[in-house]
C-alpha cells in the first residue's frame, strides 16, 4: 500500500519526518483523516490531538496547540506552533496548568483575560488527554 | 610600607574583577551556543511557512497587501538593542545608527525593542510608537508574536508607511555580527513556483492571511534570536578583552610590588649596616 511522508515542523526544529499510513488531524471544522493520494489541500489546525498510524497497526499520538496543515498526494507537512508526543508530556505540569486556569476562570475577577484562560485550560486538557493514551497500551 | 600594602590591595581587587569577567565570558559563550542551535533549529519551520505563503499567494486573485509596494510616505524603523550592557559596541552602534536615521527621516515612525535603545531614545527625547523591553531573558515566541502582530496591524492602518525596516545586529558568527537594515514589510517574492491547483479550507485568502501571520511571527522571532546571539557574541569578545586587560594589569602590579618590596629590604639593610657602623 502506498505510504505518506509526514513532516512535522515546529519553531524548535523538525519534530518528525517519516513514512506513515494514515493521520487523524484536528481541523477547524472537526477531526478529519488523511490517507495517501489525498487531494492537495491547505487547512488550519485547531489545538488538539494528532493520531499517526504506521504500517503494522502501530500508533503514535501528539498534542498540538494548532497550526497549518499542507496535504499533497504523497506527503503531509504539519507546520505547528507546538507539538508533543504522548511520552514527552510533563503530566504534573499540565495538571498544574489546568488547575491554574480553572482557578482563574472561577475567580470571577474582572481583571482576568477569560479567553486566554479558556485556551490555556483547553491546551492543558488536550495534553492530559494525550498523556493518558500512554497508560492505555 | 603603606605603598606596598596599597599595591597588594589593588592586585587583589583586579584579581576578583578578572574572575568576574572570565565568568561572564564563559556564560556568554554558553548562551551563544544555545542561541545558535535555536537559530538553526527554527529554519525548517520558517522555510515551510514562506513556501506555503508564496504558494497561496499564486492562488488568490488580488495579491496580499503585504506584497504591494507603496509609493509615497515615510518608513517605520524598528531598532533592536539588548536589555543589558557590558557587550562592547553592540548597543551603541544601534543607538548611533538610530539617531542618524531619525535625523535623516524626521517624519519616520519609530519602534524600539530592548532597554538600551529605549533609554537612549528617551534621553534624546525621541518619541516612539511602541517600546518592548525585558524581552531577551529568555526570548519567547509570545513576544515575537506580539511585536509582529503590532507591526502588521500598524502597516495596514497607516497608509503612509512605505516600508517597515528592522535595524539590528545580524548574526554571522561568534566574532562577527553586522548591523543590518532589513525590510520586514512589504515582502518580496522569493520563490517562483508553477501554479498548482489545490483545495483550501475555508478558502485561499483566509488561509493566506493566517499563513502570513505565522510567517511574520516566525521572522520576528528569528530576528530576535539573531540579535541576541550577536549580543552574546559581543559580550563574549568584550569580556575576553577585559580578562586579558586584567591579566596584564596584574602582571604590572606584581612587578611594581616586587620592586617596592626590594627597595624596602635594601633600605632596611642599609639602615642596619649604617647602625652597626655607627656603633663601632
Amino acid at each position: 500500500m502506498a505510504e505518506l511522508v509526514l513532516k512535522i515542523v515546529v519553531p524548535e526544529g523538525v519534530k518528525a519526518e517519516e513514512e506513515v499510513q494514515m493521520l487523524i488531524l484536528p481541523g477547524a471544522a472537526g477531526e478529519f483523516s488523511v490517507y495517501p493520494n489525498h487531494i492537495s489541500m491547505v487547512t488550519p489546525l485547531n489545538p488538539g490531538k494528532i493520531t499517526i498510524s504506521f504500517s503494522g497497526k502501530k500508533e503514535r499520538i501528539l498534542a498540538t496547540s494548532g497550526g497549518i496543515c499542507e496535504v499533497d498526494p504523497r506527503s503531509v507537512t504539519l507546520i505547528l506552533r507546538s507539538a508533543e508526543f504522548a511520552d514527552e508530556i510533563d503530566v504534573s505540569r499540565a495538571q498544574k496548568a489546568k488547575e491554574r486556569a480553572e482557578k482563574r476562570l472561577s475567580s470571577h475577577d474582572e481583571e482576568i483575560d477569560v479567553k486566554r484562560a479558556q485556551s490555556a485550560l483547553h491546551r492543558a486538557l488536550i495534553r492530559l488527554d494525550v498523556a493518558e493514551t500512554l497508560s492505555r497500551f | 610600607m603603606a605603598n606596598l600594602k596599597a599595591i597588594r590591595k589593588r592586585i587583589a581587587s583586579v584579581q576578583s574583577t578578572k574572575k568576574i569577567t572570565r565568568a561572564m565570558n564563559m556564560v556568554a559563550a554558553a548562551k551563544l551556543r544555545k542561541m545558535e542551535q535555536r537559530l538553526m533549529a527554527m529554519r525548517p519551520y520558517a522555510d515551510a511557512l514562506i513556501r506555503l505563503v508564496e504558494k497561496l499567494n499564486y492562488h488568490v486573485e488580488t495579491a496580499h497587501p503585504f506584497y504591494v509596494r507603496r509609493e509615497r510616505g515615510v518608513p517605520l524603523y524598528v531598532f533592536i538593542s539588548g536589555d543589558k550592557g557590558l557587550c562592547g559596541s553592540f548597543n551603541s552602534n544601534i543607538i548611533r545608527l538610530g539617531r542618524d536615521l531619525v535625523k535623516e527621516n524626521p517624519g519616520a515612525y519609530k519602534v524600539v525593542m530592548g532597554k538600551k535603545v529605549r533609554d537612549a531614545f528617551r534621553r534624546m527625547e525621541i518619541a516612539v510608537e511602541a517600546a518592548y523591553t525585558d524581552i531577551f531573558d529568555p526570548p519567547t515566541y509570545h513576544v515575537a508574536q506580539e511585536v509582529a502582530d503590532f507591526l502588521a496591524r500598524f502597516y495596514l492602518e497607516h497608509e503612509d508607511v512605505t516600508e517597515i525596516i528592522i535595524v539590528y545586529n545580524r548574526f554571522k558568527n561568534s566574532i562577527v555580527s553586522e548591523i543590518t537594515q532589513e525590510t520586514f514589510l512589504p515582502r518580496m517574492r522569493e520563490i517562483e513556483e508553477p501554479k498548482r491547483i489545490f483545495l483550501a479550507e475555508p478558502d485561499m485568502s483566509s488561509m493566506l492571511e493566517s499563513a502570513m501571520k505565522e510567517y511574520l511571527e516566525s521572522e520576528m522571532y528569528r530576528i530576535m534570536l539573531e540579535s541576541l546571539a550577536s549580543e552574546h557574541g559581543a559580550r563574549m569578545t568584550a569580556m575576553e578583552a577585559a580578562t586579558d586587560n586584567a591579566e596584564e594589569m596584574i602582571n604590572e602590579l606584581v612587578l611594581k610590588a616586587n620592586r617596592e618590596r626590594q627597595s624596602m629590604i635594601t633600605t632596611e639593610i642599609s639602615e642596619i649596616v649604617g647602625g652597626a657602623n655607627a656603633l663601632q
